[in-house]
């Protein structure tokens, strides 16, 4: 530091000695001035220092009194030339906020300039004690106030542990609260150690994942701080209780604050730009846990400590004799819920009772465990009759008036009739089955490994689950598809015509193939690609003369040689069909392979 | 004592085991059982298992060498985890009886009431995989009973194919549901059997943290949460605690 000091006061002075000096010598006029005079201590205000006629900045040691400076110099400068006259004035701006309350002066400062010494003005500024402000709210009666000034509070990152109420009774909840004071740029956290909390059910309160800073002010320095976890404890023994710290790993950026140009170069600090890893451990938190008071403790306590509400109900008035009867008690508040035992019921001769089946729903609502437990009693009385079915007593210590409440159900009249048939006798503790069980071997050893299954055969990781899946979806789909497909185009002629005529051509060639008489094989031949243009065309297949069909063939754009060639073709045709017997055996089977050529090429323009 | 036992299976399996055929270690393990050595029967059968294979005959089989050498809360746990691949299967039943009547802690859920035996009793009729492989398949005939109604065009074989794809959709009304909520439950609640002979549960996961009670083996526990080695529990009667994630073992 001292280095990088004295390497700073060289460059000044090697630069105040280049820069002209022309106004040396003239007034340099230092002023002091803050801009808000009437403050909270929670406050920060900008103090400025404006030197007239300066070429440069001095270093000006700040020595203040109760102000701690935030951060700062930051140095402006103006230049005015009036009538060849120049003036210049030169600020230098702090961020400073107090460290107490009261009237607090500022000033005179004293610095050297050039040799000479000056001195500025002072400035009082009144500062006012926040009562009214909400950060202090939460520290009423804390004793690790992060304003007391204790070891850490200079860190530039710390954790802090920070108690509702240091003093309760067993069972009463603390609320802790852990906080991360930052001046770094923290970028993640992780927990590494959890806080032991030995003589404690802990319940934890939820904070968002992601915290949201807020910042705060201690010993004038600014901290952002974040709430790292919230714990309800409930102490669950009595006398001096210590709740271990909890350690932080944080991922800090290394920073570094510009207080001059040269800071930047001889802040020493490697890691600019990077991540550093912290580890911030919390102060251990010590609570008080004062036993609930013996006197008046009555005989139906628990150990319930909060303030509750009791209600019950009866779910049927009449029942035979070994028929369940049920009471539901439902309880409900707000204290150590998650702690609370089971109500003893009394026993009563004739009347089975079950442990009830317990249904506990606990949330935590603003800060504070509330919720409820449904206790579901199961009576069955073993003898005909009015029974009186026992009420149950429920006490809890109230912590805000210091006393014990009672809490009682209803008292409950059933009316039991006899049973038919004679009720079957059970002996204490087993029943009868249940005796028998006790005495009866297992069932021997499965002969057979039967289907093997890998262990996690989950029919959801299995791909021939979902291609069944698929598989009926797409039969849905198809035949939904198919039907208006069928709707569409399967009542359309015209449609069908087209989408046939190759088949439909086809068949008549090989048919030709087959028949002997020339007179059928010619006509055969010539329906084969007449048809085929009848039916790429929707006309009637003898609809048409030979000068029709040029035209139709013309229309659909068919080249002149090919309508030639149909032409000719269908002029063999006609000559074989009415002249048999003139055509030789071998023509015959190459007017076939023709009349495929033809309808083939024909296939291309139709 | 458990320990010591995994420790010598993990040292003598790479000697005399590679690998073997299941079907071999399961008729050497009757023979070991048949013959009183349970352990050695244990072993065979925990080495079928440990090839990433299971079925219900040998969870089965494997839980009565396990109740046969006193051990029951493996037994118990071996008999559930049968139980859940053949849930119908009378023997796994009744030997799940036996044990359970030797458990320590009787917790008794309350009787349950008339209607919610019954759902219940159709909920669980089949294992999971079963009742996915009947609804896919329920799925399917339907598909196939949706296209016959729409496509075949006799009046009777139609009308036949419409009736047959309503009920198929009546049934895939009641199966569909029960499948989402029987694969929800088996991916978000877990029970667990107690192997310890007894587990002391405690108010946090730290052994330092309170002890709030005391449960023994072969007992029935809900896992709620699991958080580094600890497993949040609930007894039937709603108690809850932490307890070592070793101690339980889950079904």
């Amino acid at each position: 530091m001292s280095v990088k000091q004295l390497l700073t006061m060289c460059i000044l002075l090697v630069g105040s000695l280049l820069i002209t000096n022309s106004i040396f010598g003239a007034d340099l006029k230092p002023t002091l001035s803050v801009n808000d005079n009437s403050i909270t201590v929670n406050d920060q205000i900008q103090l400025t220092i404006t030197l007239e006629n300066a070429d440069n900045f001095p270093t000006i040691p700040l020595d203040l009194d109760g102000f701690s400076v935030l951060s700062g110099p930051s140095q402006s400068s103006s230049f005015q030339m009036i009538n060849g006259k120049t003036s210049s004035s030169k600020k230098l701006i702090y961020l400073i906020a107090p460290n107490k309350s009261g009237n607090l002066t500022i000033g005179p400062l004293e610095f050297k300039y050039q040799g000479k010494t000056y001195q500025t003005n002072k400035v009082t500024v009144r500062v006012s004690q926040s009562s009214a402000s909400t950060q202090n709210q939460n520290y009423t009666g804390n004793k690790t106030k992060p304003r007391t000034g204790n070891d850490s509070s200079n860190d530039p990152i710390f954790i802090k542990a920070e108690v509702d109420r240091s003093s309760v009774y067993t069972g009463e909840q603390v609320t802790v609260t852990y906080r991360l004071y930052t001046r770094l740029n923290a970028r993640s956290y992780s927990l590494e150690k959890q806080p032991n909390a030995v003589g404690f059910w802990s319940e934890e309160i939820p904070t968002p994942k992601q915290p949201t800073g807020t910042e705060r002010v201690i010993n004038g320095l600014r901290y952002n701080t974040f709430i790292i976890k919230r714990t309800a404890y409930f102490p669950t023994e009595s006398g001096k209780l210590t709740l271990d710290p909890l350690t932080l790993t944080v991922e800090v950026q290394a920073q570094s604050r510009r207080r001059s140009p040269f800071d930047d170069f001889f802040s020493g600090d490697p890691f600019f730009g990077q991540t550093v890893t912290k580890r911030v451990v919390s102060n251990p938190v010590e609570i008080e846990a004062k036993p609930i008071p013996q006197k008046d403790r009555p005989a139906s306590f628990i150990g319930a400590v909060g303030q509750f509400t009791l209600d019950s109900s009866l779910d049927t008035t009449v029942v035979h004799v070994d028929e369940a009867v049920g009471v539901t008690v439902n309880l409900k508040g707000t204290g150590n819920i998650s702690t609370i035992g089971t109500p003893e019921v009394k026993t009563q001769p004739h009347l089975d009772m079950f442990d009830p089946e317990v249904k506990k729903t606990s949330d935590i609502k603003s800060g504070e465990l509330s919720g409820s437990i449904k206790y579901q009693y199961v009576f069955i009385p073993r003898e005909a009759g009015t029974v009186q079915l026992p009420d149950l007593a429920f006490s809890y210590f109230d912590p805000s008036d210091k006393k014990f409440h009672t809490l009682k159900t209803g008292s409950y009249a059933v009316k039991v009739q006899p049973l038919d048939q004679p009720a079957v006798a059970s002996g204490s503790g087993y029943s009868k089955e249940e005796v028998k069980l006790l005495n009866s071997d297992i069932r021997y050893l499965k002969p057979k490994l039967s289907s093997l299954k890998s262990v996690d055969a989950a029919y959801y990781k299995q791909w021939t689950f979902y291609a069944v899946l698929l598989l009926s979806i797409a039969v849905i789909g198809g035949s939904i598809g198919y039907r208006y497909w069928w709707k569409r185009w399967g009542q359309d002629t015209v449609y069908l015509r087209r989408k046939n005529a190759m088949k439909r051509a086809k068949q008549k060639l090989s048919e030709a193939n087959v028949k002997t008489e020339d007179k059928e094989y010619y006509s055969l031949l010539n329906s084969a690609v007449l048809g085929f243009i009848g039916d790429r065309c929707n006309i009637a297949e003898n609809a048409f003369k030979t000068d029709e069909l040029t035209q139709i063939l013309e229309k659909q754009s068919v080249p002149d040689d090919t309508i030639e060639e149909v032409k000719s073709f269908l002029a063999t045709c006609d000559a074989g069909r009415f002249a048999p017997n003139a055509q030789q055996d071998g023509y015959s089977e190459q007017l076939r392979t023709e009349a495929q050529q033809l309808v083939n090429d024909l296939d291309k323009y139709l | 004592m458990r320990a010591l036992k995994y420790l010598i299976l993990l040292v003598a399996i790479p000697v005399f085991a590679l690998a073997q055929e299941p079907s071999v270690l399961f008729s050497n393990a009757k023979d070991a059982y048949d013959q009183g050595n349970y352990s050695a029967a244990i072993q065979d059968y925990r080495q079928i298992l440990r090839q990433g294979i299971e079925s219900a005959s040998l969870h089965f089989n494997l839980g009565n060498a396990y109740f046969k050498s006193g051990e029951l809360g493996e037994a118990i746990l071996h008999y559930e985890k049968a139980a859940k691949l053949a849930p119908r299967d009378q023997d796994i039943k009744y030997n799940l009886q036996i044990a359970r009547a030797r458990i320590q802690d009787q917790i008794n859920p309350p009787p349950m009431s008339f209607v919610i035996k019954i759902y219940n009793g159709i909920k669980y009729w089949l294992s999971l995989n079963e009742l996915a492989w009947t609804t896919i398949l329920l799925a399917l005939l339907t598909s196939l009973f949706f296209a016959g109604w729409w496509l075949v065009r006799s009046e009777r074989l139609n009308r036949l194919a419409r009736s047959l794809f309503i009920i198929g959709i009546i049934l895939l009304i009641f199966t569909t549901p029960l499948l989402i909520s029987r694969t929800l439950e088996a991916h978000h609640e877990k029970y667990g059997i107690v192997l310890d002979p007894e587990l002391k549960v405690y108010s946090g996961p730290q052994t330092i943290s309170t002890e709030v009670f005391v449960i023994h083996e072969g007992t029935k526990v809900q896992v709620e949460r699991e958080q580094d080695n600890w497993y949040k529990i609930q007894l039937l009667d709603g108690k809850e605690g932490w307890v070592q994630d070793q101690s339980v073992g889950v079904i």
